[in-house]
């Protein structure tokens, strides 16, 4: 059985690892000053987020159509596939399930659609164990249960410069409910099960980045890992030397997604881990 | 005041309660006499306060928490005396604030405790009351301390006891207590170091005094009106603390200074005041008479209709209430804070803020609910209840951020059935530093664990103006100038704030901050704490300085150092 597997551009895969597994990404739109825009390997990100702060109007971001899942998938079974496996950004974060699973209800053929609960590296790696699974040659199934036990051994964390953006943008209840910040600090937040979830405050970015630090180190042993950042790169690459950590799998660093970056603003610096619960036997 | 009618009127009082039952209704005008008296000599324990701050005032807190005791019996026709104190006692226990009125209030709960069902009040069951009342304080503090109200209700349970040998009489023994009470006040200071460095006695012990005696010149039928420690003149009535005490209804003050065409009826005159209004003081000089009352706006002319039946007046003065607290109110409130709805079941921070600006600092930071001090800047324990009860949620927790209000918080802990966590925050900027660490969705303990932690992230500097001159923590301070504490202890003394602040900058290691805030208070123009920062700043370029308007009163400023 020949699995394809399809995600969408909040994975936030290096386009070196897409190539290298075959993987078919589709392309997040964002809407910046009334001009959509695909979130593509043309796009650049970093000059996205430096007029980010600029831009008269919020951004907003939006799903790919229907109609453009709805042909990959055709596409893709034409050409000697027999089964899809598709995984996306959290449903509760984005329209992207809905559409893929609008598009796969009008395709004949075996489309799996998977929820990751996640987004950016936290959806990232659950497509590259995929994909790992496929290689090995793994069925269906099997790659599922291991999606599903997976979802509970990742950490999504960041720190932002401000809850300014969040707030703004609509997307987080409690941050919508939030008044506007009157000291300075930096949000911590975390993805839980598919939400965005508040973690605290840090006074400042140099004990928010100890903080991070502090608990990327108090992970139980990691099996992928990445330091995500919304146009912080020089922050981010200085905080994974400082980490020095051993893993049996190449760390990745990211600028990451439009479709979270417009919501959070630049400056932002977290981390994605895949970590093992307990030894396997 | 002719001489016979005062001696009847005195006689009469002494002998309501050698002859008749004490019972419910006698305990009520006990508990208002208690109350007067230390209203009346309220400023005489204020000024008990060992550290030259402007908060802390024990005898506010202490008038405030039985003014709440005797509004809970104030309508109530009950006769049984066990009952009647069971209420007394709940009372105390809701309007408990500051932690001298909450350890009032453990005492009033023993002293309720110990009278559990009695008709009417003898010997034995007062005696036995007072033991009850010694336990209950002393089981209420975690760190009991030598020298303080614990002592003084230990030393009045022990003569009581001791008096039951030779008698039974309720008041007999009421004497020795009284008499007990005033010389285990006048030795705290042998027990309590701070108390003989300043030279103070203790407050909270000062106050109980002052309440018990009370009702013993109430028995006696002795003035309750001027302060024990001169016949109060005239000029010296004091007015300016009713306004802090304006019940339901009450809505205009008015005074009235008359001669009195007949000796005044004293007892007479005050039962048909009593009729008219409430905050009844009549005080006397050179045959002249002031009175003072609190009555509805309909009856606001009727003290001046009795009066001018009784004599002839010289001076009358109405003020509109309500129309002075809404200036107050105006003055300090300005723009309402807005405070963000949290999500059913999630985790409520109530944080106690004494100031506008710093209220809007903690709304911003996602608490659930603020809790204002008023003027004393400590809020009862049904404050804090009402200001958590009605959340969507049973997982609380509660920054008192100032050391006067932990006993109170920790009161209304035990009174709910709602899950909550105080964190013993004694400064805005630790309570601050702990709200940092919510995470809303987070265990309640954990959270909490997180949050104790956090108290030591930061540390606190007070600026304000010393209210006496005392030598204390190596330091010595004129009244009226401008102190510095650090994290509590007194650190710096000096006649203006330019001065202080530069004490600040040659004594505090500034090397280990990075970011210093500054919260002005409603004294302090923007500019002048603009001017500070600056100063910071140029002389420790490495730090940055962030300038919030706090609005909180006494304080000029609280500085918080990350």
């Amino acid at each position: 059985m020949r699995i394809a597997l399809v995600t969408d551009s909040t994975c936030d895969i290096p386009h070196e690892l897409v190539s290298a597994y075959n993987i078919h990404v589709v392309p997040n739109i964002l809407i910046i000053d009334g001009k959509s825009i695909e979130d593509d390997e043309h796009f650049s990100r970093q000059d996205f987020y430096k007029q980010l702060p600029q831009l008269h109007s919020f951004p907003t971001t939006s799903t790919a159509s229907v109609g453009t899942y709805q042909k990959l998938y055709e596409q893709i079974l034409i050409s000697g596939y027999d089964q899809i496996l598709s995984i996306h950004c959290s449903s509760k974060l984005s329209a992207i399930y809905s559409a893929a699973t609008t598009a796969a209800n009008s395709v004949q053929g075996q489309i799996e659609i998977v929820d990751s609960r996640q987004i950016s590296l936290g959806l990232g790696f659950q497509v590259l164990e995929a994909a790992d699974a496929i290689l090995k040659g793994l069925p269906l199934d099997a790659i599922l249960g291991l999606l599903g036990k997976m979802r509970k051994e990742l950490h999504v964390i960041a720190m932002l410069d401000t809850l300014e953006y969040v707030r703004r943008s609509g997307r987080v209840s409690w941050a919508r409910a939030r008044l506007g910040a009157i000291l300075n600090y930096k949000p911590f937040l975390e993805v839980i099960d598919g939400d965005v979830l508040s973690l605290g405050e840090v006074r400042t970015r140099k004990k928010g980045i100890a903080r991070l630090m502090e608990m990327v180190r108090s992970e139980p042993s990691l099996i992928r890992f990445g330091v995500l950042h919304t146009d912080a790169e020089d922050d981010a690459r200085l905080m994974l030397d400082n980490l020095g950590l051993e893993l049996p799998t190449e760390p990745l660093v990211v600028n990451v997604t439009t479709a979270i970056g417009a919501h959070v603003g630049p400056n932002g610096l977290g981390f994605a881990s895949y970590y093992q619960a307990e030894l396997e036997p | 005041m002719e001489i016979d009618s005062q001696q009847t009127y005195i006689k009469r009082r002494q002998d309501r309660f050698r002859t008749a039952p004490i019972d419910g209704q006698a305990l009520k005008s006990l508990i208002a006499a208690g109350l007067t008296w230390l209203r009346t000599n309220q400023e005489i324990v204020n000024s008990l306060n060992v550290y030259p701050v402007p908060d802390g005032d024990t005898g506010i807190n202490m008038v405030l928490t039985m003014q709440a005791a005797y509004d809970e019996i104030a309508e109530s026709p009950e006769h049984n005396f066990g009952e009647m104190i069971r209420l007394v006692a709940h009372g105390a226990l809701m309007g408990a604030r500051g932690n001298s009125g909450v350890i009032l209030s453990q005492i009033w709960r023993g002293l309720a405790r110990g009278t559990d069902g009695i008709e009417s009040l003898d010997g034995p069951a007062l005696a036995h009351a007072f033991s009850i009342a010694r336990d209950t304080a002393y089981k209420g503090v975690v760190r009991p301390v030598e020298g303080t109200i614990l002592t003084v209700a230990k030393d009045i349970a022990r003569v009581a006891e001791a008096a039951l040998a030779e008698t039974e009489d309720p008041i007999t023994i009421l004497e020795r207590v009284v008499q007990e009470a005033n010389q285990s006040v006048e030795r705290t200071p042998d027990l309590l170091d701070v108390l003989k460095k300043a030279g103070v006695v203790d407050a909270g012990g000062k106050g109980l005094y002052f309440i018990l005696e009370g009702m013993l010149r109430y028995i006696n039928g002795q003035p309750l009106d001027s302060p024990a420690a001169s016949i109060q003149p005239l000029s010296k009535m004091m007015l300016d603390d009713t306004l802090q005490t304006i019940e339901e209804g009450q809505d205009y003050e008015v005074v009235v200074d008359f001669r009195p065409h007949h000796p005044l009826n004293l007892e007479d005159f005050y039962s048909h005041l009593e009729k008219i209004g409430t905050s009844i003081q009549v005080g006397e000089g050179e045959g002249l008479y002031r009175m003072h009352i609190h009555v509805e706006t309909g009856k606001r002319y009727e003290p001046i209709d009795y009066t001018m039946s009784l004599g002839t007046i010289t001076k009358v003065h109405i003020e509109n209430l309500l129309a002075q607290m809404e200036e107050i109110e105006r003055k300090t409130n300005g723009i309402p804070v807005k405070i963000s709805p949290i999500e059913p079941g999630q985790i409520a921070v109530i944080a106690v803020s004494p100031g506008r600006g710093i209220s809007q600092v903690f709304a911003s930071l996602g608490v659930a609910g603020i809790v204002e001090g008023g003027q004393t800047m400590n809020p009862s324990t049904e404050d804090l209840l009402e200001s958590f009860e009605g959340l969507p949620t049973d997982k609380v927790i509660l920054l008192p951020n100032n050391k006067n209000i932990i006993m109170a918080a920790n009161n209304a802990a035990e009174l709910t059935v709602k899950d909550v966590a105080v964190i013993p925050s004694q400064t805005i900027p630790q309570g601050l530093a702990a709200m940092f660490r919510l995470v809303p969705h987070g265990d309640l303990d954990q959270v909490a664990a997180e949050m104790n932690a956090a108290l030591d992230d930061v540390d606190t500097a007070e600026i304000t103006t010393a209210i006496r001159s005392v030598e204390i923590d190596g330091v010595s301070v004129q009244e009226g100038e401008t102190i510095l504490l650090f994290n509590g202890k007194l650190m710096a003394s000096a006649n203006t704030l330019e001065e202080t602040c530069a004490s600040m900058m040659e004594k505090l290691d500034f090397e280990k901050y990075e970011l210093i805030t500054l919260f002005f208070g409603d004294e302090v123009d923007n500019h002048v704490a603009n001017q500070i920062a600056d100063c910071i700043r140029v002389s420790q370029p490495h730090l940055e300085v962030e300038v919030q308007d706090g609005g909180q009163p006494h304080y000029q400023f609280i500085i918080s150092f990350e």
